[in-house]
């Protein structure tokens, strides 16, 4: 798992963090009938928007 | 991440009046056994925990009232019930309890059941149901509720809606096909945001429009690839099922001709048996013959005798009459005249008889003759004739059997049908080739629209980083398109890859569950998470072919491949689960049990496991249990440990 997302961060140039992170609220609110996550996704996307690109590079990279 | 039971607490459930079962989790074993005979309150345990965990949704409050522990109810009749579980998840304690109460209004009563309490380490949790949907989904409760014979529909040829679920939320596909929902929205209302923003820069405005148009033409791309996809998978079934249908016809044409062969050699045999059996009717028809031929032989002789004798008479008054008439003497003594006058007289007498016998001579002479001729008849080989007869009816009994058969197998199988099959394959093979180049043709214009698509966002990005807002903005559809597309494609891997681990699994369990490993190589997972069994010659086996035993051992492979591969193992009930089952099968799931990776709970009679069973997963077994009944009534139990 941890590979693939690797690969799909490089591919469609999206910090690691905001994937992971978007997976794992989703994985909480999984169990509630409604999940009202589309909010929380765009706080999350304008958060890491704001970030410098090198930051989101450095993210993907670990470097 | 596993989860396992620490103890249950029953206070007046069932037969328990103030129970509690304790696991001892400090230890490497992770099989417990809780022996109890038939209607000590094996089951009563299990439907505590089910209750306890989905309350009203497992059991309807008309039933709840028959769970109230009788006992005590004679002296309460507003009695309260609860149910406590407590579990450990890598060290965090979850505490779960639900109470009952039995309310009387006049004279009917009724089971008030109360919302669980869930404390996540003392800590009461404000969504108990949710907490324990995300513990235990109850989709998902017959992958932790073991019941034999309600898992064998895990080996059906369908899954319903609710299996399907069950088993993709085990995967954890559910968070990943809701992320891909969710991050779609999201970059709807993203670009919604944008372009209002960008609706007083022109060259914006215009570059947002023609995306949208791209993105129009994408989404009606993307239905029309779905739509074909799913033409041609419904076209592949159709040409599989035609080229199944030809080789089994092909199998059958050579069947059809050795019947026509058959056919043709019965109706011959047909007219030599017959033939056989009429020469035994007529042979039969002239059987006293040979029973007479000795006397008819015999009369036939006489009567010779007799024809020479009256030859010989007449033949002798001839010459008597030469002689009495003769002028010469021969015996020089002759006798007088009176003499020769009577003598004369008695031949004519003797003549004129002689006549009359004439007549009857050649009459006999005839009847002698056709004696004669039936003295000559041939007596008939019967054993022969009887034996060749029956012989021609056994084979003619051979060919109609084999014609049978042969019929039979090609039933609903005409001449028509197999020369037109050959035909039918090519032309679903021809569907199949046209439906996967329009899969290619759209594709193609896909990813050209696509292409179009990045050429302007980044054309749209350059235009709105001259502006801070719209800028900003159209980073965020950049990071909100690449989410859903990563979300996309994480969830068909995810599919593929959770399959493919998990369906080796489930074969390597399943190998060591079944009666007949040599058998049975392997277990295949379809698209639609239904099993089908990969047999040594390559071919797969429907699971509905399959007897109730087999059909059990293949879902426990199944349940145990995906509890081994969810990453999340959970305790694993079982009540009575292989009294039913023949020794093979019984032998193998109980030797499996200690490769589980989650805990063990086995609720068993003596005949769930035998002591020579026992033995060979005594080392695994953390303990042993054992239920009593406390005096002579039902409504009295306890759990006590035995070992």
């Amino acid at each position: 798992m941890e590979e693939k997302l690797q690969e799909l961060v490089a591919k469609y140039k999206i910090p690691e963090q905001l994937l992971k992170e978007a997976i794992q609220q989703e994985k909480e609110k999984v169990v509630l009938q409604k999940r009202r996550m589309v909010p929380i996704l765009i706080t999350m996307i304008e958060r890491y928007a704001d970030l410098p690109n090198s930051s989101i590079e450095n993210d993907n990279y670990g470097t | 991440m596993a989860l396992k039971l620490k103890s249950i607490r029953l206070k007046n459930w069932k037969c328990y009046q103030n129970e509690e079962i304790e696991f001892n989790l400090d230890t490497q074993q992770h099989i417990w056994i809780v022996f109890g005979q038939n209607g000590f309150g094996k089951t009563s345990i299990l439907e505590a925990i089910q209750w306890c965990l989905y309350g009203g949704d497992e059991l309807k409050s008309s039933a709840l009232l028959d769970s109230f522990n009788r006992i005590v109810l004679k002296k309460d009749p507003n009695l309260e019930l609860s149910v406590q579980l407590k579990f450990d998840r890598n060290g965090d304690i979850y505490d779960i309890s639900r109470t009952a109460k039995r309310v009387v209004r006049g004279i009917t009563a009724s089971a008030q059941t109360n919302e669980a309490i869930v404390q996540q380490n003392g800590i009461n949790q404000p969504y108990s149901r949710e907490c324990i949907e995300e513990l235990l989904p109850r989709a998902c409760k017959d992958f932790f509720f073991f019941d034999g014979v309600e898992i064998k529909r895990y080996a059906q040829r369908l899954h319903t809606k609710e299996t399907l679920d069950a088993i993709e939320r085990i995967l954890g596909i559910p968070e990943l096909r809701n992320l891909r929902e969710d991050s779609g929205r999201a970059l709807q209302s993203i670009e919604k945001k944008l372009k209002d923003a960008a609706s007083i820069n022109e060259s914006l405005n215009q570059v947002t429009s023609k995306l949208e148009e791209v993105q129009e033409k994408i989404e009606i791309k993307k239905e029309q690839l779905q739509k074909a996809k799913e033409e041609y998978q419904a076209a592949l079934e159709i040409q599989k099922g035609t080229e199944e249908r030809a080789s089994q016809i092909e199998e059958l044409r050579d069947k059809l001709k050795d019947m026509n062969n058959l056919e043709s050699n019965k109706s011959r045999k047909q007219e030599e048996w017959s033939e056989a059996k009429k020469q035994v009717e007529r042979d039969l028809e002239q059987a006293p013959i040979p029973l007479l031929l000795e006397f008819v032989r015999g009369v036939a002789e006489d009567m010779q005798s007799t024809t020479m004798i009256t030859a010989r008479r007449s033949g002798s008054v001839s010459q008597l009459r030469e002689i009495l008439e003769s002028e010469a003497c021969v015996c020089g003594r002759c006798i007088d005249e009176s003499s020769r006058i009577y003598i004369l007289q008695e031949l004519q007498r003797l003549e004129t008889s002689g006549a009359s016998r004439t007549k009857d001579a050649l009459q006999q002479d005839d009847l002698r003759d056709r004696l004669v001729t039936l003295s000559r008849f041939k007596t008939p080989d019967f054993d022969s004739l009887l034996l060749r007869r029956d012989r021609l009816r056994e084979e003619l009994d051979q060919i109609e059997k084999a014609a049978y058969r042969l019929k039979k197998e090609t039933q609903g199988l005409n001449q028509e049908e197999a020369e037109d099959i050959w035909k039918k394959v090519g032309e679903s093979q021809q569907k199949v080739r046209e439906h996967q180049q329009k899969i290619d043709r759209l594709k193609g214009e896909s990813a050209v629209l696509l292409q179009q698509e990045n050429e302007l966002r980044r054309e749209m990005e350059e235009l709105a980083s001259c502006n801070e807002e719209t800028a900003n903005l159209a980073r965020q559809v950049t990071l909100a398109d690449g989410l859903h597309q990563a979300a996309k494609e994480l969830i068909e891997w995810r599919i593929t890859e959770r399959k493919k681990t998990i369906e080796e699994q489930t074969s390597k369990i399943h190998r060591s569950v079944t009666n007949k490993p040599e058998e049975y190589v392997g277990v295949e997972i379809r698209e639609d998470y239904t099993l089908g069994i990969k047999n040594a010659t390559g071919e797969i086996i429907n699971p509905e072919t399959l007897s109730a035993g087999e059909k059990e051992a293949l879902a426990f492979a199944f349940i145990a491949g995906l509890n081994l591969e969810s990453g999340t193992a959970a305790p694993l009930i079982m009540d009575t689960p292989f009294g039913h089952l023949d020794t093979g099968h019984q032998r193998n799931l109980i030797n499996a049990l200690p490769d589980l990776p989650s805990q063990v709970i086995v609720l068993a009679t003596d005949r769930d496991f035998p002591d020579y069973l026992l033995q060979g997963v005594r080392s695994h077994v953390t303990g042993i249990l054992k239920i009593k009944r406390l005096g002579a009534t039902e409504d009295a139990s306890t759990v006590e440990v035995a070992e």
